[in-house]
């Protein structure tokens, strides 16, 4: 069986393209609609290989989910990447302090999406 | 003075009167930004819904290749299965055939072999004729003396007739030699027609053994023959499989690449959702500026100015494309692309 990825978005269109982009490609995909799903997900078992994030969103936006996944035991060094429209650098840097892995702008293309997680994701 | 503040009450009057009028129609613009609000949120609901239809379809057309593939590599190992039955037969067959081969080259040397001993015998038998004429010979010419001698023993009277009894028992004895000569003559003559019947046998057996070989030969050949045409058929739908897997990953990546064009509908969405807020605004402000024109005693201060929530807006935006917008309509400088690349790894 693939890896598998949790992608949190408020979008449905984002989670079914990213979604079916990933299935094809052999990954197991689990879903939330914010971060505050996304948490109780990993709280109660989920255990993803890479975490895909939004960063706006309703309820707990990307960036407080990166830091609060960093703070929860067993996820310390689970690979986060966003993908966002967000464009201000202010939020690409407090990402990267955060201990996100990468910073992705939607639209993304699904080869360029399966190529970055492939190289986060060594053989996946 | 009287006509002066009559003239000064109409006025007033007016005033009022365009005032109310300018406070209805502004009180009615809540319901009209509120009805566009309403389209905005329909349309970005359909285009939604639209997309999800998409990318279902999308998954759909993978799942069927996905299962036109599985059929196919499915086929492929019952072949390559097939494929190996026929291998371990041919195999086989080709060990029967060579045991067959070997004993059908035995049985002919055998009887080669046989054909030649029978040859010789008949020629040997045939020169028995020569010594049976010689005895048949010898027998007529006893016959002959034994004839002489009985007359010689007549013309001696009573002392040639012990010789007499002599020649008579000569002469029995040479008739009967020719008599058995004759008998093994005729033996001899059935003899050598059998064996030389026996040899045109062994010469048929030999044509059926040569002509049995050519047919093993091409059985031989035909086998080959078969189990090539079926390797070259499984090479053959080995290559339409790779062909049909490689144009299954192109559809992949193609599909793949139409997923990621489909998220143009959350770029949309958010701009989209940043006009309703701006409607909402406007609304929120025109209830403001509504509310100071029927107020007592309004000096025409505003708690908030279009241009102020305006700017707001332009802090309020998350993508560059928003903000290009926002600045163009109002006649700023683009920056155009981004604060990053799109795809960056830290």
């Amino acid at each position: 069986m693939g890896k598998t990825i949790l992608i949190v978005d408020d979008s449905a269109t984002m989670i079914m393209s990213v979604k079916s982009t990933l299935e094809m490609n052999g990954f197991h995909v689990e879903t939330a609609n914010d971060g505050v799903q996304a948490l109780g997900k990993l709280k109660s078992g989920t255990r993803p290989d890479l975490i895909i994030t939004d960063i706006n969103m309703p309820n707990m936006d990307g960036l407080e989910l990166i830091r609060n996944v960093k703070l929860l035991p067993g996820f310390r060094f689970t690979p986060i990447l966003t993908l966002t429209t967000e464009s201000q650098a202010a939020k690409r840097d407090e990402a990267k302090k955060l201990g996100a892995t990468g910073w992705l702008v939607k639209p993304i293309s699904g080869p360029d999406l399966v190529k970055v997680i492939k190289q986060v994701l060594p053989g996946a | 003075m009287f006509f002066s503040s009559k003239h000064s009450a109409q006025a007033c009057e007016r005033s009022a009167h365009l005032l109310a009028v300018v406070g209805k129609e502004l009180e009615n613009l809540s319901p009209f930004f509120a009805v566009m609000h309403q389209q905005l949120d329909g349309a970005v609901q359909e285009t939604e819904t639209g997309v999800l239809a998409v990318i279902d379809r999308i998954n759909s057309v993978h799942g069927l290749s996905c299962n036109q593939v599985d059929h196919l590599k499915n086929s492929m190992g019952q072949c390559v299965a097939l494929m190996g039955v026929i291998d371990r037969q041919g195999k086989q067959n080709e060990k029967m055939i060579a045991i067959i081969y070997q004993e059908i080259q035995r049985h002919s040397n055998e009887l080669k072999n046989s054909m030649e001993r029978s040859q010789t015998l008949s020629r040997e038998v045939k020169a028995l004729q020569g010594i049976v004429d010689s005895i048949a010979d010898i027998a007529n010419q006893t016959n002959l003396l034994a004839l002489n001698a009985a007359i010689e023993a007549a013309h001696a009277g009573a002392a040639g007739a012990g010789f007499g009894v002599v020649a008579a028992e000569v002469k029995n004895l040479s008739v009967r030699a020719a008599d058995s000569a004759g008998e093994i003559a005729h033996k001899i003559n059935e003899l050598s027609k059998r064996m030389e019947a026996d040899v045109a046998a062994g010469e048929q057996s030999m044509m059926a053994v040569r002509e049995s070989t050519e047919v093993l030969k091409d059985l031989v050949k035909s086998i080959s023959n078969l189990e090539s045409q079926f390797n070259n058929a499984s090479g053959e739908m080995r290559q339409i499989i790779e062909h049909v897997q490689t144009s299954n990953d192109g559809l992949v990546t193609q599909l793949a690449e139409a997923l990621g064009q489909i998220q143009f509908q959350d770029v949309v969405r958010q701009r989209i959702e940043q006009v309703g807020k701006a409607l909402q605004d406007l609304t929120e402000h025109t209830q403001m500026v509504t509310g100071k024109l029927t107020e007592d005693g309004w000096d025409g201060t505003l708690d908030s100015t279009l241009e102020g929530r305006l700017d707001q807006h332009m802090l309020g935006y998350v993508m560059n494309s928003q903000r290009d917008s926002h600045s163009a309509a109002l006649g700023g400088p683009i920056a155009g692309g981004g604060n990053g690349p799109d795809i960056e790894l830290f």
